[in-house]
């Protein structure tokens, strides 16, 4: 049996939103895919060896949280560096992808330095951008959509040594402006979306996995599962993205509640 | 002579009166939406109609506590203007206020559940002589932004208090702790002193990590659920404070809960005809503000006894000789602690989940994935329903459900009458709805079941 190893950056701290969906996504696929999987959390304080992982995961946090962890993740920089150059494939999603960036400017506490892996910064903006969200992404040569729910005040801007995740088709994306979401580094992802974000996007998940068997195994064949669920619930959130989008009507806020 | 004011309230009741006319519901909340509209002014002038009023806020408990509470001051003798229909915003509170002008009688106690994003408007008008703050959860970030903010928002209310006013504050939760601090209000600290019913797993529902004061990682003795318990921090001086109102003795049941209430001055012993720890909290909460308003313990006590629970927070209907069971989720926490008690049901159950995500359910459904889903048995058989059937269809098939016991059916009235259709006479149907879908539901069993009319009970506009 194949076997891949996932490492969870402070899994207790960093899951404002229920990230840990995305473990149980990645660990649950594995398993029907045939493939053990094993999770070590990573707490603060704990040793980060950038040879021992195939797969890394980081969720969001508040300011507060994501306080927390900043300088022991910068403790970590050249493992998590090392490790990013060397291909692996890591999905970082709001608070850690924003301090997988350059530099975190938020609005009351001073600004945290990142890990520097996406060359972007982010500034708290007074503004919070919430609601759903799909964006179209190019992976594997193929168009895809993504869906989420994003919700960050952060505005990230993009540096030249970083290429978007994608382009929003509904929501507000990295700053509600330049309708570009997310980054991607080598086999590194980052974005705002919460759903949580792999389960109902299972083709991403798959990628992650493939990614990963490419490199430590030198092949990814993965066989095709029933995803009947995971792509009516995928439709139904493009829909619902639709839906709430757009601006609600006087009467309709009235009898909202 | 006040026009605006005036017009305000003619405008409301006619608003009010054709929304019922007309079958448009909102009726709860549409008459104070609109005299908010016309004057902005009118919680402040409205609050002349009241002595003395009670604000609940919090995440999880606002309608238990607030019934409860509301149960207490009746048998105490006194009448509340009461928003007990879980209107708990700004135009839900002015709606229950105005829907008394009427009745003439002055000089009555207000007592409001107050969703916590609309505390602070409502206290700086109405300045409520006690303010009780059940637990910060995480709920809606999605509507309020973070923890923090919400327990800001809380904290800016209780400024605008009159000095001499009594903060109840739940002394277990760390965030809820904190409120008082630096701010000339009498705290009144309650909270669950007995550490055999303490949860012996780390819960996942964790939301609390850091001590509010110094920023440091608090630990723990133990853990009621959540993030409740007896705590300290690691670095500072931030512990549980000392208890004024304690439950001892707990003991828990399928149906019934019994402990022994302690206060500075007192003891007594209650039984409640409800179970779950959650409901120890909201009974302290109701308890608390009850002392802080001078109501004795034997009246307290012959309330709490016979209160029970209405509006789809836990009740049963019967429909063709079946019950239906809605047992209200609105958050990860609420949602495990009803997957506890379904533990205790029979072994293989009929269930309908319905989430919706409208702005009072919640428009982020992420939540579903900090619920411990895992612990439904793999017997039972379950119908996603709502808006987001679909998203509980893929939960359920990744806490490793078998997808032959999971049916999405989206049209919330067709999967209960496929959840009926499923159960023979005299078994019961468990209904899991988030807010906005148990109105729904609750709107269809009304027409099906045999159930007391719910706007005819409750709304008088």
């Amino acid at each position: 049996m194949r076997t891949l190893s996932l490492a969870v950056l402070y899994p207790e701290i960093m899951n404002i939103y229920a990230d840990r969906g995305n473990t149980i996504a990645m660990k649950k696929r594995c398993e029907w895919h045939g493939i053990e999987l094993d999770v070590t959390g990573i707490a603060v304080g704990d040793d980060m060896e950038e040879d021992k992982y195939d797969l890394l995961f980081i969720g969001g946090g508040q300011d507060r949280e994501q306080l927390l962890i900043a300088e022991d993740l910068l403790s970590k920089k050249e493992p998590l560096k090392m490790m990013a150059d060397d291909g692996t494939a890591m999905l970082a999603i709001c608070g850690g992808f924003q301090l997988f960036g350059r530099s975190y400017e938020p609005k009351k506490s001073p600004v945290m330095e990142g890990v520097g892996i996406f060359d972007m910064k982010t500034i708290a903006g007074d503004k919070r951008m919430i609601g759903n969200v799909v964006l179209e992404v190019e992976i594997e040569g193929l168009m895809r959509s993504l869906v989420g729910f994003e919700n960050h005040s952060g505005k990230t801007i993009l540096g030249s040594g970083v290429k978007p995740l994608g382009k929003v088709i509904e929501g507000n994306g990295n700053n509600g402006s330049d309708n570009l979401e997310g980054a991607v580094y080598k086999n590194v992802i980052g974005t705002y979306l919460h759903g949580a974000l792999l389960p109902k996007n299972p083709w991403l998940t798959d990628h992650l996995i493939r990614t990963a068997l490419q490199r430590r195994y030198k092949e990814a064949d993965l066989k095709e599962l029933d995803d009947a669920l995971e792509d009516k619930a995928h439709k139904a959130a493009i829909a619902r993205a639709k839906a709430t989008n757009k601006n609600p009507s006087f009467v309709a806020r009235m009898f909202e509640r | 002579m006040d026009i605006r004011y005036l017009i305000a309230i003619e405008a409301a009741k006619i608003g009010g009166g054709l929304s019922r006319r007309f079958g448009l519901g909102g009726g709860t909340s549409l008459p104070g939406f609109i005299a908010t509209r016309v004057d902005p002014k009118i919680v402040k002038k409205l609050s002349r109609h009241l002595q003395r009023s009670v604000v609940i806020t919090g995440t999880n408990g606002k309608t238990t506590s607030s019934n409860m509470l509301a149960d207490i001051l009746v048998e105490s003798g006194q009448m509340p203007v009461h928003n007990s229909e879980g209107a708990n915003l700004v135009a839900g509170v002015v709606t229950s206020i105005i829907n008394d002008i009427k009745s003439d009688r002055r000089g009555r106690v207000g007592l409001f559940e107050i969703d916590e994003a609309t505390i602070p408007v409502v206290t700086k008008d109405l300045k409520p002589n006690v303010v009780a703050v059940t637990n910060i959860f995480r709920d809606q970030l999605d509507r309020y932004g973070e923890l923090d903010h919400m327990a800001a928002l809380i904290k800016t209310s209780l400024t605008y208090l009159r000095s001499g006013a009594t903060a109840v504050l739940n002394a277990d939760d760390p965030r809820v702790a904190t409120l008082s601090d630096g701010i000339d209000v009498d705290p009144l600290f309650f909270g669950i002193d007995d550490e055999s019913v303490a949860s012996d797993l780390v819960d996942v529902a964790r939301d609390e990590s850091v001590c509010a004061k110094c920023g440091s990682p608090l630990t723990y003795d133990h853990t009621y659920y959540a993030h409740l318990g007896k705590y300290r921090c690691s670095a500072c001086d931030f512990m549980k404070p000392k208890l004024d109102v304690r439950a001892t003795n707990v003991m828990l049941g399928l149906d019934r809960a019994s402990f022994r209430i302690e206060t500075p001055s007192d003891y007594f012993e209650v039984t409640l005809k409800i179970s779950g720890l959650y409901n120890i909290y909201n009974a302290l909460a109701a308890i608390s503000s009850a002392i802080a308003l001078g109501i004795d313990v034997n009246t307290i006590k012959r309330a709490l006894e016979s209160f029970t629970p209405t509006f789809g927070r836990l009740e049963t209907v019967i429909v063709d000789d079946k019950s239906v069971h809605l047992m209200l989720i609105k958050n990860p926490t609420g949602f495990n602690q009803v997957l506890k008690t379904l533990e205790l049901g029979d072994s293989r159950k009929e269930i309908v989940i319905a989430i919706n995500d409208n702005i009072a359910d919640g428009k982020d459904v992420s939540w579903l994935w900090d619920v411990d889903i895992e612990s439904i048995s793999q017997s039972d058989n379950i119908i996603a329903s709502g808006i987001r059937a679909e998203d509980m269809a893929v939960r359920l098939k990744y806490a490793g459900q078998d997808l032959d016991n999971i049916t999405t059916i989206k049209n919330l009235e067709k999967a209960i009458d496929e959840g009926l259709r499923r159960i023979e006479k005299g078994a019961t149907l468990y209904v899991l709805p988030t807010y906005t879908a148990m109105l729904d539901i609750r709107k269809y069993l009304e027409s099906i079941g045999d159930i007391e009319a719910f706007w005819n009970r409750e709304v008088s506009v």
